[in-house]
């Protein structure tokens, strides 16, 4: 896996945008069913949507930020990720194509292509970010820097 | 990373999980590539983050179901469950389905029936 760190301190920018947590794969029974019908007849196409975005999600666990990203048929050559003081990117592309001897009767996974970028809520420690890829699963663990890691603070009565 | 996965067949509904009706993770439905040659249908299926131990695929009838559970991580990121029905055609055999899962993709073949594939018929010339 390609990772990159980059310290440019020229961004500085403290907003937080919300991941979008449940980008596509969420959906319901209702679709089960309709794959039914479209296997009955003879693997037509039918009105099913395929998601077209990974599943990204981000948790803090106080003194670090975690990533979390379906990536299924990724390599780890496929994937590359940049960090800097409170920015994480992530880039990637699998393409997926028909085996040889077969002809589609039907694709919802296709060729992905992801280029997302997130501000993080907080500064992270771009010399000791760790990556892991598992089951098709990215983990980014982003260390938060020095002065963001949660201090416990005296109370003192007057 | 690529393990093979037993096959489970069932009747008339029989042995479905009871997390249908016992848990209230959340349910996606993944994305599936279906092709087709000659002698088999080939079934790829998106799985990131399920395990071999926590998939399941039955064929009860001519309902193939695959189920995948995802037990999350650190307790950050939830647990959810992955699963998709299909009727699968009537010239396939029952007994050689295969499926195996590596680096988040769930592959399952389905050999077609001895019977319903194409012969190939030998052309005599008669002169």
């Amino acid at each position: 896996m390609l990772m990159r760190r980059n310290n440019d301190m020229s961004l500085r920018r403290w907003s937080y945008e919300p991941l979008p947590s449940l980008l596509g794969g969420l959906r319901m029974l209702d679709d089960v069913n309709r794959l039914f019908e479209a296997f009955d007849h003879g693997f037509g196409l039918s009105s099913f949507a395929p998601a077209t975005a990974p599943r990204v999600q981000l948790a803090d666990t106080g003194s670090e930020l975690r990533l979390y990203a379906e990536l299924p048929g990724f390599g780890e050559n496929d994937i590359e990720l940049t960090v800097q003081r409170n920015r994480v990117t992530l880039r990637g592309r699998r393409q997926s194509s028909v085996p040889e001897g077969f002809t589609a009767r039907r694709r919802e996974r296709g060729d992905v292509e992801i280029m997302q970028s997130y501000t993080l809520p907080s500064r992270i420690h771009a010399d000791r970010v760790e990556a892991s890829l598992q089951n098709g699963v990215l983990l980014v663990t982003m260390p938060k820097a020095a002065e963001e890691q949660p201090r416990q603070i005296q109370v003192k009565t007057a | 990373m690529s393990e093979q996965i037993s096959i489970t067949r069932t009747q008339n509904g029989q042995g479905a999980i009871a997390a249908d009706v016992a848990t209230t993770e959340p349910l996606f439905a993944p994305n599936v590539d279906i092709f087709e040659s000659e002698r088999e249908y080939l079934l790829e299926v998106d799985f990131p983050g399920v395990t071999q131990d926590a998939l399941s695929v039955r064929l009860d009838g001519s309902q193939l179901t695959i189920d995948g559970r995802r037990p999350g991580i650190d307790g950050f990121f939830g647990a959810s469950r992955l699963s998709r029905s299909f009727r699968v055609p009537d010239t396939i055999d029952p007994d050689r389905i295969e499926a195996e899962l590596a680096h988040g993709i769930l592959r399952v073949r389905l050999a077609k029936r001895e019977d319903a594939m194409p012969r190939r018929i030998t052309v005599r010339a008669l002169d």
